[in-house]
């Protein structure tokens, strides 16, 4: 089992955060103006900014969200949790707070639930909500998820998941 | 948290995790309060407050903490009850290394401070330390209130260089 990489998009629709374990697909064009050094500049993981594929993967993931409320019959029942294709599956886990897990895996794993979980429980509010630097970081315009604590323990606990190469 | 240390029942119990928040905000909420109208906040005048709401507060906690213990013999067992009782009190753990020149000068070392073990940032560990020197300020205070309410007029200033590492400089004041 495969894990290709992780979006995390806040309460307001941004994505804070983008981790890939693959590696992207090559840039349809060259020679891009890639002068700047913020992260919005960088790719994601087909090779278009990351802020448009962002965007895209937000927008899939809301209206299914949307969609999948509807036709819900219990209320209280999960929601959407994910969708496979013959590519790939992908996972959502939303906290009650609004923070939003995007994981893209290969098509034969399992329910990553749990483990978006606990990327939640134990590595996002342990070093991210609990961080002191947290407010002085987002003040001088970076996301307190920017940090290296959270980014070291994400790769060590993914690096634990059974099947991960 | 001190209940333990002060062999009360401790069926009634407070998540530590929102002490760890309260700090947190505290220091937050005295450089927010403080920053002028440039912009530029008064770190001088926050370190200030903070370290006297850590004077109050260490203060208090000594006297609930000493209340069945015999009487200190000299300011080396008082700095000592600092490092252990004091410390496993606030923080569960002890002070890992304390130096002194017997001049009136003590050096208390902890080397996985509690409430920077969540402390992290983008940068250079250099900016990183100099952001953690505003939450040296409480603890700080918390020992110079522990050691004056105990008789030990001092004066207290913290270092930290690599999170989670820091010291504490304790200098006993002249009569």
């Amino acid at each position: 089992m495969t894990i290709h990489n992780l979006y995390i998009f806040d309460r307001h629709c941004h994505c804070i955060s983008f981790t890939s374990w693959t590696r992207p697909a090559p840039p349809k064009q060259d020679g891009q103006a890639d002068t700047a050094q913020q992260s919005m500049q960088a790719t994601g993981a087909t090779g278009m900014s990351l802020e448009e594929e962002a965007k895209l993967v937000y927008g899939v993931v809301f209206s299914l969200r949307n969609l999948v409320s509807k036709l819900a019959a219990k209320p209280g029942s999960d929601g959407f949790i994910s969708y496979r294709t013959s590519t790939y599956k992908l996972h959502y886990f939303e906290t009650p707070s609004g923070l939003k897990f995007v994981m893209n895996t290969d098509p034969h794993a399992e329910s990553m639930r749990e483990a978006l979980r606990t990327i939640y429980a134990q590595i996002y509010v342990e070093y991210v909500t609990k961080n002191p630097l947290m407010h002085q970081l987002a003040t001088s315009g970076v996301h307190p998820v920017q940090n290296d604590l959270f980014r070291g323990n994400l790769q060590r606990y993914v690096r634990t998941l059974p099947g991960f190469e | 948290m001190a209940t333990a240390v002060l062999g009360h029942d401790d069926r009634r119990l407070v998540a530590e995790a929102s002490l760890d928040f309260l700090v947190v905000e505290m220091v937050d909420l005295m450089h927010r309060s403080h920053a002028g109208e440039t912009g530029e906040t008064d770190r001088e005048a926050a370190y200030f407050k903070l370290e006297n709401l850590g004077y109050q507060l260490g203060m208090a906690m000594v006297e609930r903490i000493t209340k069945d213990r015999p009487r200190f013999l000299d300011n080396l067992d008082v700095v000592k009850f600092i490092c252990k009782d004091f410390w496993i009190a606030l923080f569960k753990k002890q002070i890992d290394n304390l130096k002194t020149n017997h001049r009136g000068v003590y050096v208390l070392t902890d080397n996985n401070f509690r409430w920077f073990s969540r402390m992290s940032g983008d940068g250079t560990s250099a900016d990183i330390s100099r952001q953690a020197f505003a939450h040296l300020a409480f603890p700080c205070g918390l020992i110079r209130g522990a050691l004056g309410n105990l008789g030990v007029a001092t004066v207290v200033s913290g270092e930290v260089t690599t999170i989670p590492h820091c010291t504490f400089q304790i200098k006993i004041s002249k009569p």
